[in-house]
């Protein structure tokens, strides 16, 4: 939740309420023999506010269990009151006992609720500020609860490509055979989530790097295109031979459009068995101009290799997001548990001090 | 558009029942507060199953003088769930009962007077936890002002009058005059019937200083104490340091002061006997005696001397001595010869004015059998036994707890002279100017306060310093205390 103006009012209210406490309690400690404690009269009012609020806070979590009656005010309302009446709980609770540690349960008890306030403090700053990092360096946001899906999604797509780039650059290329490697080692292992902890793509720079040598290693220019390889495959047409033209211009017309297929770097389902076709085709047709098959098999292997770069790139966004989301829910690992603990221990100590 | 991110593709790339099943975050929060609130379930339940552990629910360690009960929270503890009654503002209920305290500790009231938070009337004047409070530091009967001052500040009694001062706020601050309770200055009631010149004394030494050694030869040495000793030589306290132990002539007056008188009649002792009689002091009647001391003493000596005589006058007739009945004339003739010298040395002793008794004490009277009756200072009289009865609560002071406090000059405190060893009595005491035996020297309240201020560099100036509340001459054995068992042990 983002503090803005529309906490002006739970601000100004529980600051009102933390100066009328404060002065209560001054009042009380000073008219209170042996000054105020726990089992003061005004000890224990104090204390059964603060367990009052912090009942209130913990109940924020049942909130979802129940229908949105009309009555129950709005979960944004209730989420304010949730932090401002959860932080006034502290003070009356530190009045409560009269700002002393008290015994080994009331210790515990005070590190417990130390540390679901101080988390709750790091858990709301941290909403101030990463949603906003995240809305910077991350274009394309997906839910959390996604995120195995859908790196699952891109981790195929980027399987198919490799495929089919095989199928352009051989793996019994020294250096073909290092990346296809590389790619079985780092790149796949990289769409996994969790993401692994150690990567070679920690940033766009570094995956750029990366990729640019893999290019320079397998000798591949720049991204192509698919008209640039649909205008290399047009350029057969006077090469093929007249008497064979009936029957081999219209499969030329069919490679030239299928040229869409092979560049679609999105819809990759099939393509390695696209890619399969369409060489074998290229070469098939290209008896009279060789040199226009490796020219088109750079062009598609350029564009696999940059598309595979964009799908790292995209994944390497989504493990910042996936970090960032573990910081911004993470904390709630600490202070939801230590909460049901609170509640025991509290219980604990409401009823052994009225027995006692 | 992106084509990636087209959403004609977006059940490509998206699962449409994800938000069936739980996500990894919402299951950790569930397993891990099912972990935290089984455990600390637990926890609680093994603590409270085991009390021998209780005393992890104690809000602080117990006072040392408790620390025997350990975790046996029962030792004291008697009224549950008492404490939830103090919730209605008024009510200090307590779940310790006055009757748990009162098992070891008989403690006798403060004033029977007081309205303020009075309970048990007439054995205690208030609930022994509305000030003893425990759990909250070793010390249970050290006390902070505030619990006296929030009486004292304005006192209220049920007869509505106040008896020192109704408004005390600090021993800087509204406290009154020392002993002003009793409507006067403080002064010896001995005064002017009992002689002691403080001044006079303190000087001696230095006045007598050029007296040739030979012309006092018995003093010298006691002017050479008095000089190293000052007030010490007369004024020493008891054992604990704290009070002042009675001046006793024959401690601290005779060697000065000897009781010594030369017989009488004088002309008809030989010269050795007047000498030995001389030098022979008598001893001084103590607290609870009698000039008829004095009488019995000189008696005795006349009856032992009477054969040295040299006077034929004075001598006894001579009767054959061949009859019992002579016997008896001759010793009836000796007791009635001793006697007769005897009033005539008693006449030396009490009737002269500024020498023998009357130096020290005023002739008050005479008894039929003709002897003085003399003024005895305070500590032979008890003090202030005769003014007690003018006292605001004379009944408290009767008790046993005060039988000292009657012979002191301010009852209601206590003073530890230790504590100040490192000042000269004179500093507080102002005994070089005092020449009046009614003047007591007592320091007043501006003179502690010098010290005891409660400023920021003040000696310890809290009520407990000088006052206690309970009687503690009540105090007695424990009725039911009983030692909690020893935790088992392995067997052998």
């Amino acid at each position: 939740m983002i503090i803005d103006a529309g906490h002006i009012r739970w601000i100004a209210g529980t600051g009102l309420a933390a100066v009328a406490s404060s002065i209560l309690y001054v009042w009380a400690d000073r008219t209170t023999p042996g000054g105020l404690r726990g089992g003061t009269t005004a000890g224990l009012w104090f204390g059964i506010a603060g367990t009052l609020l912090m009942a209130f806070a913990g109940a924020l979590s049942a909130l979802r269990k129940v229908p949105a009656w009309w009555w129950i005010g709005s979960r944004k309302a209730w989420l304010k009151g949730h932090i401002w009446l959860g932080l006034l709980s502290v003070l009356l609770i530190l009045c409560h006992s009269g700002f002393r540690f008290g015994g080994p349960l009331e210790r515990v008890l005070w590190v417990v609720f130390a540390t679901i306030v101080i988390s709750g403090i790091v858990g709301l700053l941290l909403q101030q500020s990463l949603p906003g990092l995240l809305a910077r360096r991350v274009h394309g946001e997906v839910s959390f609860e996604q995120l195995p899906h859908y790196c699952g999604v891109l981790r195929g797509r980027a399987d198919d490509l490799c495929d089919a780039l095989k199928l352009a650059i051989s793996p019994a290329d020294d250096a073909a055979g290092r990346f296809y490697s590389a790619y079985d080692d780092d790149v796949r292992p990289f769409f996994d989530v969790p993401a692994p902890r150690r990567t070679t793509f920690i940033d766009e720079h570094a995956i750029r790097v990366w990729f640019d040598r893999v290019g320079e290693a397998l000798r591949i220019g720049a991204a192509g295109d698919a008209e640039a390889a649909a205008a290399l495959v047009n350029d057969l047409r006077p090469t093929i031979d007249p008497a064979k033209a009936k029957e081999l211009l219209p499969r030329l017309d069919k490679l030239v459009s299928g040229m869409d297929r092979l560049f679609d770097t999105v819809n990759t389902a099939g393509l390695p068995a696209a890619a399969q076709a369409s060489f074998t085709e290229l070469r098939t047709l290209a008896t009279g101009a060789p040199e226009v098959v490796p020219a088109v098999i750079s062009q598609a292997a350029s564009a696999w290799m940059a598309a595979i770069e964009s799908l790292v790139t995209e994944r390497s966004g989504l493990r910042f997001q996936e970090r960032v989301h573990r910081w911004l829910h993470g904390w709630l690992l600490i202070h939801v548990p230590l909460s049901a603990a609170l509640l025991a221990l509290t219980l604990a100590h409401i009823v052994m001090s009225l027995y006692y | 558009m992106d084509p990636a991110r087209d959403p004609k593709t977006l059940t490509d790339r998206l699962e449409t029942d994800y938000y069936q099943r739980p996500g990894t975050l919402r299951r950790g929060k569930w397993f891990w507060s099912v972990v935290a609130l089984v455990v600390s379930t637990v926890l609680v339940g093994a603590l409270i199953a085991m009390p021998r552990w209780h005393s992890t629910f104690q809000a602080g360690p117990v006072s040392s003088a408790h620390a025997v009960f350990g975790a046996d929270c029962s030792q004291c503890h008697d009224n549950h769930f008492a404490t939830a009654a103090r919730l209605i503002p008024g009510i200090t209920s307590s779940s310790v009962s006055d009757e748990k305290c009162l098992n070891c500790h008989g403690a006798g009231r403060h004033d029977p007077h007081q309205t303020t938070n009075t309970s048990m009337s007439g054995h205690f004047a208030a609930k022994c936890v509305s000030c003893h409070m425990e759990h909250r530091g070793p010390h249970l009967a050290r006390l902070s002002d505030q619990t006296c001052v929030r009486c004292h500040a304005d006192i209220k009694t049920d007869d509505g009058k106040t008896r020192y001062a109704g408004q005390i706020q600090h021993f800087a601050h509204g406290h009154p005059e020392f002993g002003s309770w009793r409507g006067k200055p403080v002064t010896d009631p001995a005064g002017g019937k009992f002689f002691f010149n403080h001044e006079r004394h303190l000087n001696l030494a230095n006045d007598l200083k050029d007296l040739p050694p030979d012309r006092r030869p018995a003093l010298a040495a006691e002017f050479a104490r008095m000089r190293d000793l000052d007030c010490a030589y007369c004024h020493t306290t008891d054992a604990d340091g704290k009070r002042m132990q009675p001046i006793r002539y024959d401690a601290h007056c005779a060697a000065c002061h000897p009781l010594t008188v030369a017989p009488q009649p004088a002309g008809i002792w030989p010269d050795d006997v007047a000498a030995k009689f001389l030098a022979e002091p008598l001893k001084h009647p103590g607290p609870d005696q009698s000039p008829e001391l004095i009488r019995s003493q000189l008696l005795a000596r006349y009856l032992s001397v009477a054969d040295k005589a040299k006077s034929t006058a004075d001598r006894p007739i001579v009767q054959p001595n061949v009859l019992q009945h002579a016997d008896e004339a001759v010793a009836a003739d000796r007791e009635r010869l001793a006697l007769d010298r005897t009033r005539l040395t008693e006449g030396q002793l009490f009737d002269r004015k500024g020498v023998g008794c009357n130096m020290c004490h005023a002739k008050t009277g005479t008894t039929p059998d003709g002897l003085p009756t003399l003024a005895a200072p305070y500590q032979q009289r008890g003090r202030w036994r005769d003014e007690i009865a003018s006292w605001p609560d004379p009944e408290r002071f009767r008790s046993p707890a005060y039988a000292d406090a009657a012979n002191r000059w301010f009852p209601l405190a206590t003073f530890d002279h230790r504590a100040h060893r490192t000042y000269k009595c004179t500093d507080c005491h102002a005994a070089r100017t005092s020449s009046k035996t009614e003047e007591v020297l007592m320091p007043n309240h501006a003179k502690c306060a010098e010290c005891h201020n409660g400023g920021r560099q003040s000696a310890r100036s809290d009520c407990l310093t000088c006052h206690t509340y309970h009687d503690r001459s009540q105090e007695r054995a424990p009725a039911t205390l009983t030692r909690p068992a020893e935790p088992a042990r392995g067997g052998p």
